[in-house]
Order: structure tokens, then sequence, then C-alpha cells
């Protein structure tokens, strides 16, 4: 299962909120900006019926082949890597490329863990 | 500055963290799930109050790995956070991070977050390599 989107460019004020919000005094583009193109994980976890309240994103990746910037226009593609369930868990690794005018510039891979029935949280 | 294999990196202090903070962080991140903003829907998930992003910790994370290894000097070829355990409105965090190995112009750095309680939050690592020029 995979989805593809053209997102709008990003501004110098989206960044700067960004900053403002992690707190950040360092200089450079953010290196987790890219969790805003998180767009089509949300609508693959849609797609398979995840109950929100039961789910923890549990890990993050990230590998920088070029840098982002202001005015890029993010072209992402989001697929389901992996999809597994083992003792009351369901585990589901979202894969998202993202490209602008089709140069690749980050690949993000997030792990979500579900709890398919009650109990402690992950 | 040169890395030595074994070498502590500077420590960075964040919080305490807010609800406002995540409500900003919600809206900059375009996080759409409530477990980060609304006290009840957290609380019938099965926590005491509403949950600090993991992202936003994965940030103070690139927060530490930046006042270190500045960007006129380093670049950051990979990047991960593994959550584990949730931190909440009130909670103060503190970024650690160790040199694990130096290969070229190349670090592996391990990196985590311990909350007020001396409890490891958030464990991540990175790969960043200096892009230095050497002159003659």
């Amino acid at each position: 299962m995979e989805k593809t989107l053209t997102l709008s460019a990003i501004t110098e004020k989206e960044v700067e909120l960004f900053r403002k919000a992690t707190l950040t005094e360092t200089a450079g583009f953010p290196l987790t900006f890219a969790t805003r193109f998180r767009e089509l994980e949300f609508a693959l976890l849609t797609d398979l019926k995840v109950d929100i309240q039961q789910l923890l994103h549990t890990d993050q990746s990230y590998v920088y082949h070029a840098s982002l910037k202001v005015g890029d226009v993010p072209e992402i593609t989001t697929r389901i890597k992996e999809n597994r369930e083992k003792r009351g868990m369901q585990f589901v690794v979202l894969e998202t490329l993202v490209k602008s005018e089709g140069e690749l510039k980050v690949t993000s891979e997030a792990q979500m863990v579900i709890r398919l029935k009650q109990g402690e949280a992950p | 500055m040169s890395w030595v294999e074994g070498q502590n990196i500077k420590e960075i202090k964040k919080g305490p963290l807010s609800a406002d903070l995540l409500k900003l962080y919600g809206s900059s991140a375009l996080d759409p799930n409530p477990i980060h903003l609304d006290p009840e829907f957290a609380k019938a998930a099965g926590y005491p109050s509403v949950i600090a992003h993991g992202m936003l910790s994965m940030a103070f994370l690139a927060e530490a790995i930046r006042t270190n290894f500045p960007i006129e000097e380093y670049t950051v070829e990979k990047f991960s956070s593994r959550f584990r355990k949730v931190t909440f409105p009130g909670d103060v965090l503190t970024t650690k991070g160790r040199i694990k190995k130096t290969e070229g112009d190349s670090l592996h750095v391990s990196l985590s977050i311990e909350n007020q309680a001396g409890e490891t939050t958030t464990q991540g690592e990175a790969l960043i390599r200096s892009v230095r020029c050497v002159t003659p």
C-alpha cells in the first residue's frame, strides 16, 4: 500500500514557528522538520483502521540525502513497510520518501505500536 | 573541535514542558493526535494527562546535535530515536550524548534524554560528518 502527495512549498514562517515550538536556538534547517510530512502516514493508518487512542509512535529515523530548504515543494510517498502482530500488539512501520523537484531529500521511517487489547502502554 | 571515542557531548536542558508548548508543537508539526492535546482523550487511553510528542523529544536531541556539531562544521547524515517512556507536562528533560565511534571524518554518536527522575525517556543515534576544509 502506497500513497503519493505534493505539498505546498515550505515557507519561512513555517520554519520559524517550528523552531519556536521545538525551543530551537541553534542555526540550520530543523533536523526533524520532515515530521510535518506525515499526512500520508495518518491516512494509511486510517486505512488500516488503527485505533488512534491505542497508538504510540515508538521509533523514528531519518536519512538525509540533501538539505531541505525554504521554497522546496515536498513530494511525499509513504508506504507500509511492515505490518505485523505479536503478543497483542500491532507493529506498523511506515516509510516516507521526501523529494523536491525530483531530488530525494529525506527518507523517513516511523514505527507505530498499537495495543490490540487493554494493558500497559508499551 | 576534535572528538575522541567515549567523549561526552554537552548536555542541554529543556522544560518544564507545558500543555501550551504541546499545543504549539502539535500545530507547527501538523500532528493531529488528540492524545497530546485533549486531557479526556488521554485519560481514556490510560494516561494521567496529555502526553508529550515523542517527536518533540527528538527535536530536543536535534538541538543537542546542533549545539555540539554546528551546521558550519558538520552535516548530519542519519538520525534516529526510540521513544522508551512517555513524557508529560511538567517534565524537565536533559539530553546526553557520547561519541561512540570515530571513523575518518565521521562520528557515530549515541544520544539519550533523561527526565527529572533520572529515567531514560528517549534513546537515539546519529551519524555525523565533519565538513571542515583542511588547508595545507
